[in-house]
């Protein structure tokens, strides 16, 4: 059989990586990490983007860009000036995960991926660039990092307050 | 911030001092009626005698002390009444806390020698029920009036609905010739009332089946997941008189209506969770309600030890396995994160994925003791339907021993962590207290925890109760359970303010017999630490508290303001639905309920007033409030951080499941 052209080669491989990340995702919605799960069907310059119902039944996009190697959630926490307390904790806390004084089933490795957060008029990003090829452990360490945001990081700091305006709970069902 | 007055009355050295004080100030006031006397009946100051003294009335003790006198089909015959009493006592119904009213049905229960207990409110005797039940596992009652005692008595029953206490909810209902006609007073339609809060209930309208439904009651109350059971008793069913008992229907003895029998796992069931435990790296048991309703504690210990798991007890009472325990990941919240395999038994309230502190890939085994309930909330990886203690004693004739090493010192380090991370808080809330002569939450909490587990008594003694919003998160991380039913969890899922108060005065009664598990501290003080906002809801059972001599320590945290009030900060013209008038004196209240009362707001105030109540209570059974003058900006991060943080679900201070 001839050798497919690079081109197709190419194409195919982002669908297998896509899919890969997306059968992780699958994995967690199955799980029930996930309350609601979508896909969306297409791959456009290589991306595509899943929904995911998540913390706080909240929806998060997650988008999967295979040429760039990149699985970034657009927006994790609003309303975070960049100039505050909360940001540069926010920052530490995710440096800290790459710790190796973390024991191993804890940390991301640095050799298979690294998370960085951005921000942009206070919306917090989070990007985990992929290293090594290793698709599914840079999205399953990605979802163990946003999950450690929001049960570890937003209950033991003082953002009780930050939480309920930003993501406009009822302090009584919170 | 604003100091607290000079002449604001600090704590007095000694319980007479308290009440005499307490008496001078109220005799030198006009109109003065009442004056604090110890339920000892001491004599005080002659220039106050013509004053009568707070006491218990004779009749009290002398009704307390009669001989149980049970119905009997002989002569006049039994009241329908009296027929559900006798299935209460023989069912070891173990206590009935009520208001009166439903009075056939009351003075039934009460004469056929089921422990009585008789309040101020029916939603404050209806938590003390729940409270007794929880620290014992054993069925209570609670019972009130037609309309408003029965409706009173709401909040309490939907909390003891999520505890999934066994509570026999009872009240009397008019009766069944004036139904729909409004005739005289108090009609309401009291089943539709407790849809949604109860496991079972029943108006009954048949005099001849008034057994048979008791019958249900009790089949509903010790089988399966507990719950309330409501039954409501309309005239012609409680005053029918029987008799013959050929004239009742189904009038079986306990062990033809219903059955001890408990669900079994299969074998091969059990092989499997056995291997699922043996492969994972770091596994972990919930111990939830059913471990403490089934009594399953000791062998639970015996499977964390034998196989190196990490243990966190939850649900609504504390204490099925010791927080001091090396494997007790109660205090090790970062280390949940790290468990591979969770096996939760017989939680009966699931969370869902996210409200407990796991990974995404934690793989997950539930037993519980109905199938129904398998896969809600929570996907499985193997559900088993079985009795806990059963499924319990079945794992630990399979499991290997094992060691966990890397597990073992992983949750040690994550212990240190969090209790470093508490007291860096309390560092930080000493330095506040200074700075304010008031209270800081964690201060108050730390100190407790000091005088209960740190000094002179026995860690495992005192059993305690917290509740509040910034008074009952503080409190829960540093309140401490070292053996079964050592500590309420007053707000468990329902989130009530305000039944603490009155649930740890019912959990007092339990330890005051020694019921159960608390046999062993029969007659120990008892602990609760409230919130200004939550005392005025229960306070007015200090009363019951003296009648019955059952000492309980309150801490009010008084913070002048309902624990939301930052949902106002940002909000016109709205700040006068949170706050309170300003210091108020929950410790003169107390006086003047018969308790003893102390005003602290410094910590060493608070460590002398914990000692003089400790002594108070444990010597002469005589209750204590200890008002914690607090400020309401210790609640907000914005005034003094870190405010109120939600404690971590699983462990200490848990209270949604």
């Amino acid at each position: 059989m001839p050798a497919a052209p690079v081109k197709a080669r190419s194409r195919e491989s982002v669908r297998s990586r896509t899919n890969r990340v997306a059968e992780t995702l699958e994995g967690y919605a199955r799980r029930g990490v996930f309350r609601g799960y979508g896909r969306d069907p297409a791959i456009r310059d290589g991306k595509c983007s899943f929904k995911l119902l998540w913390h706080y039944d909240r929806e998060f996009e997650l988008v999967f860009d295979a040429r760039r190697n990149t699985l970034r959630f657009p927006l994790v926490l609003p309303n975070v000036p960049s100039d505050a307390s909360m940001y540069r904790d926010l920052k530490r806390f995710i440096e800290e995960r790459h710790s190796s004084e973390l024991p191993e089933h804890r940390r991301i490795d640095r050799r298979k991926a690294v998370a960085t957060p951005t921000n942009r008029r206070g919306n917090v990003s989070l990007t985990m660039r992929l290293r090594g090829g290793d698709d599914e452990y840079g999205a399953r360490k990605l979802i163990h990092l946003v999950q450690e945001i929001f049960l570890v990081f937003l209950q033991d700091g003082s953002y009780y307050e930050y939480m309920v305006e930003s993501f406009d709970l009822d302090p009584d069902r919170f | 911030m604003k100091r607290r007055s000079k002449d604001a009355r600090i704590a007095s050295s000694s319980v007479d001092n308290a009440r005499r004080n307490f008496m001078l100030k109220s005799a030198a006031g006009a109109g003065a009626v009442v004056v604090a006397a110890g339920a000892n009946h001491r004599v005080f100051a002659s220039a106050l005698a013509e004053i009568p003294s707070i006491r218990i009335p004779k009749e009290i003790p002398d009704a307390l002390n009669e001989a149980p006198k049970p119905g009997s089909f002989e002569g006049n015959g039994m009241t329908g009444a009296e027929v559900f009493a006798k299935l209460c006592k023989e069912e070891e119904l173990a206590a009935l806390f009520c208001c009166p009213g439903n009075y056939t049905v009351i003075n039934a229960i009460g004469a056929a020698g089921v422990p009585s207990y008789g309040g101020r409110t029916e939603g404050a005797m209806c938590a003390a029920a729940d409270g007794f039940s929880r620290v014992t596992g054993e069925v209570t009652a609670t019972s009130g009036t037609e309309g408003p005692g029965f409706t009173h008595m709401i909040m309490n029953i939907a909390s003891a609905n999520a505890a999934r206490t066994p509570l026999l909810v009872l009240a009397s209902n008019m009766q069944l010739a004036g139904d729909d006609r409004e005739q005289f007073i108090q009609t309401s339609y009291q089943q539709p009332t407790t849809t949604g809060m109860k496991k079972y209930g029943k108006r009954l309208i048949a005099p001849n089946r008034v057994h048979e439904y008791g019958a249900y009651a009790f089949r509903q109350l010790k089988s399966g997941i507990p719950g309330p059971v409501h039954l409501d008793f309309p005239a012609e069913v409680a005053r029918a008189r029987f008799n013959d008992p050929a004239k009742l229907t189904d009038y079986h003895s306990k062990n033809k209506y219903r059955s001890e029998s408990r669900a079994f796992p299969s074998p091969k069931e059990v092989e499997r969770a056995a291997d699922m435990i043996n492969k994972a790296e770091r596994p972990l048991f919930i111990a939830g309600q059913g471990v403490f309703q089934r009594k399953a504690w000791d062998v639970l210990k015996e499977i964390a030890e034998k196989h190196e798991m990490a243990v966190v007890g939850t649900g609504p009472t504390r204490g099925v396995f010791p927080d001091d325990h090396r494997l007790s990941a109660s205090l090790s919240p970062d280390a949940l994160m790290s468990a591979d395999l969770v096996i939760f038994v017989g939680q009966y309230c699931m969370p869902s994925p996210g409200e407990f502190r796991f990974n995404p890939d934690v793989k997950t085994i539930r037993v519980h003791p109905v199938q129904e309930d398998l896969g809600r909330n929570w996907p499985l990886d193997l559900g088993i339907v079985s009795d806990e203690l059963v499924f319990l004693e079945a794992l630990s004739g399979v499991l290997p021993r094992k060691k966990r090493d890397a597990w073992v010192n992983e949750l040690a380090a994550a212990r240190g962590a969090f209790e470093k991370q508490h007291l860096d808080v309390y560092e930080l809330g000493l330095k506040y207290s200074r700075d304010t002569n008031a209270i800081h939450p964690a201060v108050m909490a730390k100190e407790v925890h000091d005088f209960l587990y740190k000094g002179d008594i026995d860690p495992k003694q005192t059993l305690t109760g917290s509740g509040g919003w910034t008074s009952g998160l503080y409190a829960g991380r540093w309140l401490r359970a070292f053996r079964p039913g050592q500590s309420v969890v007053c707000a468990y899922q329902y989130g009530a303010i305000g039944p603490d108060l009155a649930m740890v005065i019912g959990a007092g009664a339990a330890v005051q017999r020694g019921v159960g598990p608390q046999a062993p501290w029969k007659g120990a003080p008892v602990l609760c630490i409230t919130s200004d906002a939550g005392a005025a809801y229960s306070l007015f059972e200090l009363d019951t508290a003296a009648k019955f001599k059952i000492p309980v320590i309150a801490l009010i945290y008084n913070n002048n303001s309902w624990g939301m009030w930052p949902s106002a900060a940002t909000s016109a013209r709205s700040m006068q639905m949170y706050l309170f008038q300003e210091n108020l004196r929950y410790d003169v209240m107390a006086e003047g309920l018969g308790a003893r009362g102390e005003y602290v707001h410094t910590p060493e105030q608070l460590r002398a007033a914990l000692k003089r109540s400790y002594q108070a209570a444990a010597k002469e059974s005589i209750s204590s409030v200890i008002n914690v003058q607090a400020l309401k900006e210790f609640t907000s991060a914005k005034h003094y951080p870190p405010g109120v943080a939600l404690n971590p679900e699983p462990g200490v201070g848990a209270f949604a499941h």
